[in-house]
Formats: C-alpha cells, sequence, structure tokens
C-alpha cells in the first residue's frame, strides 16, 4: 500500500523520523519496503504489506499504531483535525433504503446511511494532495471521500447516486448472464454466484469489487447513498479472478478484514461529509448485521514465548510491548487479553511472540547453538551421486545441468509457459545431445580432444511406475559420424569402471537395469543402480568449492591462434614461452594454454623442446577483424623469434 | 591470491591439462551446503519434484483460495493422481519438511536441496526451473535463537567470518514467527532465505497418524536458493548462465 508520509504525520502531534528513516523502522520490524518517493510536499513511502497482516493493515490508521507501538508513542483517533464526532451528526432526514441482505453467508455486514443536500464538488487541497501522494486520482469531493476512507481505515465503500437506484437495494447472489457496465466502462457478463448489489432493474455494482457505470455519482448527483459492508474473502477472491478486475477495493476484501469496519466507515465518511459541507442532511445509520462477531481473547504463556524466541525479557516488559500493540488484558488473569477486532492476525501463543519478537527486536536475539548430536544419517542417493561425480570428472567428464521443461515429453503441463517447455522431461539423452551440439563449438576455446558430459536429474513418465526417477546420463560428443563406435566403446568401459567404483555387480547391473545407449550417451535408472550398491558408511562429499574469479561469458565472437616454438633444452621453460605470449599478445589476447610440449633429443643434436600454445582472442566491446587478430599473431610470433635460439614452428 | 592473479590464473596456463573434467557448481555449492550443516548436525533428505497440492501447498498451512498462494506461480501437471489429487512440480523443496516428519522420528536435522519450478518468465535473476535447499530441525525447545545462531554460523563459514546476518520480519504460512534472513557481504545487504519457526499446523499434518505428539515439539525450518549463494558468491550476474549447459561456464569452477 502506498502510503502519504504526511498522513501518517498528522496522527502524531510529535515529529516523526524523516521518511528515509521510517521506512527503515517498518523494513526491520513491520514489513517490506518497496520504494520512497517524492510527490509535492509530501513523500510517498510504498510498504509492501504482507499476507498475514494485509488484514488489518491496508489504511494508515494502522500503520499509525504500528509508529506508535514501535516507537512508545500514542497516535491520534483521528488524521483530520477539527472532525465532529460521529455521535454528534444530526440526523435531519428520515429516508431509508430498507436494505436487503439477502446472502447472510457471504456478506456478514451490511452499513448504508443516505445524504442529501450534496453534489459533486472539488474536493479540498488536503483530500487532493493525500490522493495524490497514495496514487490516486481526485474525482469529486464526494467520490473521493470513499477514497480517504478506504486509505484511512482499510474499508473499501462506495457512494451510489440515490435518485438512479429503481426500487429496493440488496445485495445479492447474480444469476448468469446478467451485465453491469462498470464505472471506467467495462462491460461484464456475472456467473451464477457471486455477489451483486442491485435495485430492482439488476446490478449496481460488483459487491466489493467494482462499481457501476448506471449508479454512479455524476453531475446532477443531490444526494447519495454510502454503503459499507463485509463480504466472503473466497467470494470476493473468486468473483475478481472471474471478472478479471484486481484492485484496491477486492484486494482489501480477500484479505479479510473485520465486520466491525463497516460502521466506522460510514461514520467516517459522514464526519468528513459533515466538515467539508455544511448543507448536507444525513438520514440514520442503517446497519444490518445479523451475527456480530464477539471479542476474541488470547491467554499468552510467557513462559512459552520467551523459550519460543529464546531471549530473557522481563513480564513487564512484555506487557508493555502487548500494550502497544493493543492487546487490552481481560481482567480475568494478568496474561489473557483482548485481541482488537482488527487484529484477525493474532490467534495464539505462536503470533503473540511474532509480536514480542519483532517489536523488542531481532537484532537482540542471543547467540544460542542447538546441541551436538552424536549420530547423523548418511543419504544414499547424495552420497553415491557424489561418488559418480568425483568419479566420471577423474575420466574427463565434466557435469552438465540441463532444463527438466522440455517439449515433447509424456507428463504435461496444464499451464506451460512456453508452449516449447510444456513437458517434463522423460530422459536425459535429449539434453545430453544438445548440449554436445552446443559444446563442440568451443571445443577448441576449451582445448579439448572430446566433449564428454553428464547429468544426473529426476525424469518423469506417468506410464511408469514409480512416475519419476533419478536417472544419469553420460555422453561423448561427435565431430564426425564416423567416430562414433569407438565412443561407443569407450562408454562401455566407463560403464563396467563406474560399476565396479561403486562396488555393483555389472553382471547383475547389466540384468537389471534397462540402460539405454544411443549413438553416443548411456542412461541409466540411478534409483534402481542404488539398490545393487551397498549403503556408505559416511556421507560424501565433493571438494570445497574454490575460490576462483569467475569471468561472465563473453558475447562477442572469439578467435582461436596456435603457435609452436622451439626453445634449446629440456621442457622446462613453459612458463617463459607463456610470459613472452603474454607481454606481447595485447590487450585482445583473453587467454592462452599450453596444449603440446615434446623434447627432441637427437644424439649430435643440441637438446630442444617444442612448446605448443593455444591463445583466445577476444574482446569485450566488439568482433574483432582478421587483421587485427593477425597483427597481434605477428608481434607474439615475432617476439617468440627475436628470443635467442627459438624457432617458431 | 588477488582477484588479478586468480584471473591470470584461469585465462594463462603453462601447465598441460590434467584431463580431469569439472563439476557443475551447483552440485559444488549443494555439497558445501551440506558440509557446512552437517557439522552443525544436520543430515541430507530428498524427495520427489512432482509433488500432490497436499504436500506442496495444504499440509504446509496454505489455506485453499488464499491469497498466501499468490506467492508463488505454480506450474500444474495435466493429469492427476491415482485419488484424483492435484498434482503440479514442487514450488519449493519446503514439502519436504512435510515427508520428513511422516517418516522419521524427532528429534531431527535435516537439508533438503533440490529442484523446483515456478511458473514466471525468466530473466537474469528468475528461472522457472531452480535448485533450492530447505532446512528442517524438529526438537524440543528450539527458539528463534537458535535458527539465528544456526543460520549466522552457516553464513559465515560459506562467506566468511566478517558476514552479518539479520532477521526481518515476514510471513510464509509454514511458520509463525516467519522472517527474511539477509546477509551483509561486499558492502550491502542482500535478502539470501525465508525462515521461521514452524507452524503448529505444519507439525500437526507431518506427525499425523504417527505416534508422534506435536504439542510436545517445535522446530524450526529455512529455505534459500541454490544459484542466489553462487551468484553473491561469485559474481554471476545471470541466472540463466547457470543453466546455459555451456562448458565455458562450467569449466571456471
Amino acid at each position: 500500500m502506498k502510503l502519504s508520509y504526511k498522513w501518517l504525520q498528522s496522527y502524531f502531534d510529535e515529529p516523526l523520523p524523516n521518511p528515509e528513516e521510517l521506512a527503515k523502522l517498518f523494513t526491520m520490524q513491520l514489513c517490506e519496503i518497496e520504494g520512497i518517493e517524492k510527490v509535492g510536499d509530501d513523500t510517498q513511502i510504498d510498504a509492501k504489506e504482507l499476507p498475514d497482516r494485509a488484514c488489518y493493515l491496508l489504511g494508515h490508521k494502522f500503520f499509525a499504531d504500528e509508529i506508535g507501538a514501535l516507537l512508545n508513542i500514542k497516535p491520534k483517533a483521528d488524521s483530520v483535525p477539527s472532525l465532529m464526532p460521529a455521535k454528534d451528526i444530526k440526523v435531519s432526514l428520515d429516508t431509508v433504503m430498507n436494505f436487503q441482505l439477502n446472502t447472510p453467508n457471504d456478506c456478514k455486514r451490511n452499513v448504508t446511511r443516505v445524504v442529501s443536500g450534496v453534489f459533486p464538488k472539488e474536493s479540498p487541497a488536503w483530500i487532493k494532495e493525500r490522493l495524490a501522494t497514495t496514487g490516486q486520482r481526485s474525482i469529486n469531493f464526494l467520490v473521493d471521500v470513499t477514497n480517504i476512507v478506504a486509505y484511512e481505515i482499510g474499508e473499501a465503500m462506495h457512494a451510489f447516486d440515490k435518485d438512479k437506484i429503481k426500487g429496493q437495494l440488496c445485495v445479492r447472489y447474480t444469476k448468469a448472464g446478467e451485465k453491469l457496465r462498470t464505472l471506467d466502462g467495462k462491460d461484464i457478463i456475472f456467473d451464477d454466484g457471486m455477489l451483486a448489489i442491485a435495485d430492482d432493474h439488476g446490478p449496481l455494482d460488483i459487491a466489493g469489487v467494482k462499481g457501476g457505470n448506471d449508479s454512479a455519482v455524476s453531475n446532477t448527483t443531490t444526494s447519495i447513498v454510502l454503503l459499507a459492508a463485509n463480504y466472503d474473502r473466497t467470494l470476493i477472491r473468486r468473483t475478481s479472478q472471474k471478472v478479471g478486475i484486481r484492485n484496491d477495493s477486492s484486494k482489501r476484501f480477500e484479505n479479510g478484514v473485520t465486520p466491525e469496519r463497516a460502521l466506522m466507515a460510514i461514520e467516517l465518511a459522514s464526519q468528513l461529509i459533515a466538515k467539508e459541507f455544511s448543507e448536507a442532511q444525513f438520514a440514520p445509520i442503517e446497519d444490518i448485521y445479523p451475527a456480530p462477531v464477539s471479542a476474541r481473547t488470547v491467554t499468552v504463556d510467557p513462559k512459552k514465548v520467551k523459550t519460543l524466541l529464546g531471549i530473557e525479557i522481563s513480564d513487564a516488559e512484555m506487557l508493555n510491548i502487548l500494550a502497544r500493540c493493543g492487546l487490552v488484558p481481560t481482567g480475568a488473569d494478568a496474561w489473557t487479553f483482548t485481541i482488537p477486532a482488527h487484529r484477525l492476525d493474532i490467534a495464539d501463543n505462536a503470533d503473540i511472540s511474532e509480536e514480542v519478537g519483532r517489536i523488542y527486536g531481532y537484532d537482540k536475539l542471543p547467540h544460542a547453538p542447538l546441541s551436538p548430536v552424536s549420530q547423523i544419517p548418511v543419504n544414499k542417493v547424495f552420497s553415491i551421486s557424489n561418488k559418480i561425480r568425483a568419479f566420471l570428472q577423474s575420466k574427463g567428464f565434466s557435469e552438465v545441468y540441463t532444463h527438466t521443461l522440455v517439449d515433447g515429453a509424456q507428463e504435461v503441463l496444464a499451464n506451460p509457459l512456453n508452449a516449447d517447455r510444456g513437458t517434463l522431461r522423460d530422459e536425459l539423452t535429449v539434453g545430453i545431445i544438445e548440449n554436445i551440439t552446443l559444446n563442440l563449438r568451443h571445443k577448441d576455446y576449451l582445448g579439448l580432444k572430446d566433449v564428454k558430459v553428464y547429468e544426473i536429474g529426476h525424469v518423469f513418465n506417468p506410464t511408469n511406475n514409480p512416475t519419476e526417477h533419478a536417472s544419469l546420463a553420460i555422453g561423448i560428443g561427435a565431430t564426425k559420424k564416423e567416430v562414433v563406435q569407438p565412443q561407443k566403446a569407450a562408454l562401455e568401459t566407463i560403464w563396467k569402471e563406474l560399476c565396479a567404483e561403486l562396488g555393483a555387480d555389472v553382471v547383475q547391473a547389466d540384468e537389471k537395469i534397462t540402460a539405454t545407449m544411443s549413438d553416443f550417451v548411456l542412461e541409466i535408472n540411478l534409483d534402481k543402480l542404488l539398490t545393487l550398491i551397498p549403503e556408505p558408511s559416511d556421507e560424501i562429499l565433493l571438494p570445497s568449492i574454490q575460490n576462483i574469479a569467475y569471468e561472465p561469458i563473453v558475447a562477442f565472437p572469439y578467435s582461436i591462434r596456435d603457435v609452436a616454438v622451439f626453445v634449446p633444452g629440456e621442457a622446462t621453460e613453459a612458463g617463459k614461452v607463456l610470459d613472452v605470449i603474454k607481454q606481447n599478445g595485447g590487450a585482445n589476447l583473453a587467454g592462452a594454454f599450453i596444449f603440446d610440449v615434446f623434447t627432441k633429443n637427437k644424439e649430435g643434436e643440441p637438446v630442444k623442446t617444442s612448446y605448443g600454445y593455444r591463445m583466445k582472442f577476444q574482446s569485450k566491446e566488439k568482433t574483432l577483424s582478421d587483421e587485427e587478430i593477425t597483427a597481434a599473431v605477428t608481434k607474439v610470433t615475432e617476439a617468440l623469434r627475436s628470443q635467442s635460439g627459438w624457432e617458431v614452428r | 591470491m588477488s582477484e588479478n592473479d586468480l584471473k591470470n590464473q584461469a585465462q594463462f596456463c603453462s601447465e598441460l591439462p590434467d584431463g580431469k573434467g569439472h563439476i557443475h557448481p551447483v552440485s559444488l555449492m549443494i555439497s558445501d551446503i551440506a558440509r557446512i550443516f552437517r557439522e552443525m548436525g544436520f543430515g541430507i533428505a530428498d524427495g520427489p519434484e512432482v509433488e500432490t497440492e497436499w504436500y506442496n501447498f495444504d499440509a504446509l498451512n496454505f489455506p485453499k483460495n488464499h491469497p498466501a498462494r499468490d506467492m508463488q506461480d505454480t506450474f500444474w501437471l495435466k493429469r492427476t493422481g491415482p485419488d484424483g489429487e492435484k498434482l503440479l512440480p514442487r514450488t519449493h523443496t519446503s514439502n519436504m519438511q512435510i515427508r520428513y516428519m511422516q517418516n522419521n522420528k524427532p528429534p531431527m536435522r535435516i537439508i533438503a536441496p533440490g529442484k523446483v519450478f515456478r511458473n514466471e518468465a525468466t530473466d537474469a535473476t528468475h528461472e522457472a526451473e531452480f535448485y533450492q535447499f530447505e532446512g528442517l530441525v524438529v526438537d524440543k525447545e528450539i527458539s528463534l535463537a537458535n535458527l539465528k545462531t544456526v543460520l549466522a554460523t552457516f553464513f559465515k563459514k560459506m562467506f566468511g567470518d566478517d558476514v552479518q546476518l539479520r532477521f526481518r520480519p515476514s510471513f510464509f504460512p509454514f511458520v509463525e514467527p516467519g522472517v527474511e534472513v539477509d546477509i551483509y557481504f561486499k558492502n550491502r545487504w542482500l535478502e539470501v532465505m525465508g525462515a521461521g519457526l514452524i507452524h503448529k499446523n505444519v507439525l500437526e499434518a507431518g506427525f499425523k497418524g504417527t505416534d508422534v505428539n506435536p504439542t510436545e515439539w517445535t522446530g524450526f525450518a529455512f529455505g534459500g536458493g541454490v544459484e542466489r549463494l553462487l551468484m553473491i558468491k561469485y559474481g554471476v550476474d545471470d541466472i540463466r548462465h547457470i543453466y546455459s549447459g555451456d562448458l565455458r561456464f562450467v569449466h571456471q569452477f
């Protein structure tokens, strides 16, 4: 909810902390703040109230209560100066609507009041400012009042033009096909069983969601019906989803608000109208409230609260915090409290612990390690997977993670994000094949002879039992079709070695596990393989992750150039050769690694060693031209050649 | 070693390659998470990625038709389970809280790493599929102070002793009180986890039908993103790199 800083300040005589500090206070002790923004002379604080607190918090009054609790100061009852007390508003009309509440299960309370002698004048500056800061548009005073009420006490209410209501006003379920044009001109066709405020001619308002155009306050309005009600949260949620309108009003109702607020809303709207319209005439309030909610109480177990939080706090301090939260002792005993009607988030000791904890301050939680345990269970899938990873790493395989959401498998999503990611994979092989294709392009960059990859992950098939299992796929990339056979042989060897490594009988494994072997990918049901492997005695972990300097993959293309040089002597000069390459490669030399070394030791000739280096040229800013690369390579070659006794091959 | 030295070492090499492959950083990170928590007595638990609505939501105290369900954009499977129950690729690893409680006796301490799914458009910080790790402790007289101490210990071991940790009030249906966990690392506060004391309805659901009396036990739970920790630790700027399958990424680790 977007808050006005000035509006909050108007609850207090003492100056509040500045908006940034206030936002910090909320962040650490109440809810997240999405942003702070200057709006005219005011500041907007955008508070992201949490779903559990949204039932009470969606109004400035309640944020003011929170400020009061957090800073231990007392907010005033009203944010608007010189309001006439609600009970003193003179009733000078006898018009009543005889409102019919036909849906007591889904409308717990309905309050109406007719006000005449009004017209849709322009709102005073203070109302316009409050609306502007809270991100709303001023329409006219009569409509603005309802919005001020909503942002003040969190009750979405509505004003109808009384003269546009034909006959009996009621709240009832809609019938399929009934229609309504909303205030903003959207045509709605109702389903059965939604809630509408209706007159003899049909629905006037999507209850709790949006007002209708036909009964809207307009230039000719002289008399209005104020209406505030309490609707079932689930029904409002369903309705707003169905009609595709989600707004402040539906949000307030679907988070659940107390029916107590409906009367407060009518009273506050009346007070605001009386303040700005000396000629307004008020009818009596018509309050239909078939089953008033009874006051709820909570009995606090202070010892348990302390244990749950793990803090030492005196009873007096805890009582002080609870009082600041508006919890009033019932008098039955020291620790039984009446819960304020709007605090539907509070029900038990755990909720009280949260209030005490956040106001006491989570920053003051003491150091409290868990007690040591003697035995920790070992997880077989986790351990064996790690063992497989270590083994495959030693054989030159790298691990990849590919997507579970793929196209064309049998486990189908009802609501996919993209059509080409609408199913859950039934094998890893497809992903591995795609992955090999991708990585073959970078074989030289990576200095690889083969692309050797594997994945461990879950696969899904609704026709199998079980429908989900862990799988392992191992692949060796082929550059040319004809080298498929050696790869198959290599995979068969890996499979045998893996079984030996894990302690599985390979003959048994071959029998029990349907491994699939495509041309160059082997896939194994890991869950089945695990049944053939003894339980590990201790958890198997991987080596600790190394401290590396991560380099994002550069989007611009790279070029690979090889250079080889003979240097006199045994193979001890690799570092020296690299230094010369680095010093002369220029700014676009992104890397260089040795890929080949051999020493020539022919009788009668001096000993010399050849060092083959692969150089990567790449810029982070642009695509390099052939000329730029060739020039850099030439510079390196010349520098190597200029070393005494070195021959570039 | 300085950042520059590390960079040099990674890009310029005068020793022949050892012919070894590379383990994916997500696996390494999960193993490190397991190692640190193991030192504090936590074991590992694993479970299914396709889950019933009951395990993913109902048992975790997400009321039906409640705005709390909007906190997670959910994929649903087209088919239903054998008893007509709705199925989904799990939206969080929190399903493991219930599964572990059902099959084990307290006291318990586990970490449950695994893949989760969210129906949201991908961008630099969002993937439709990613890895989370769930933590669960059920014991006598477990406190929020215990939770904070365990997490502070974890993050110091993960990111260094000068890391600070703070709790902010938050809400997750399966905990009460619920907190957001931030760490102060490299001169800024970063949101890294959700956590809290286990809600009594969750203990009830988890131990229902067992001989464990849920009212005699308390506990805490937490959950965080594995990639988030990787991204923080290495400055990986785009989560999509992690799942690109590109060995130019994997080979750096």
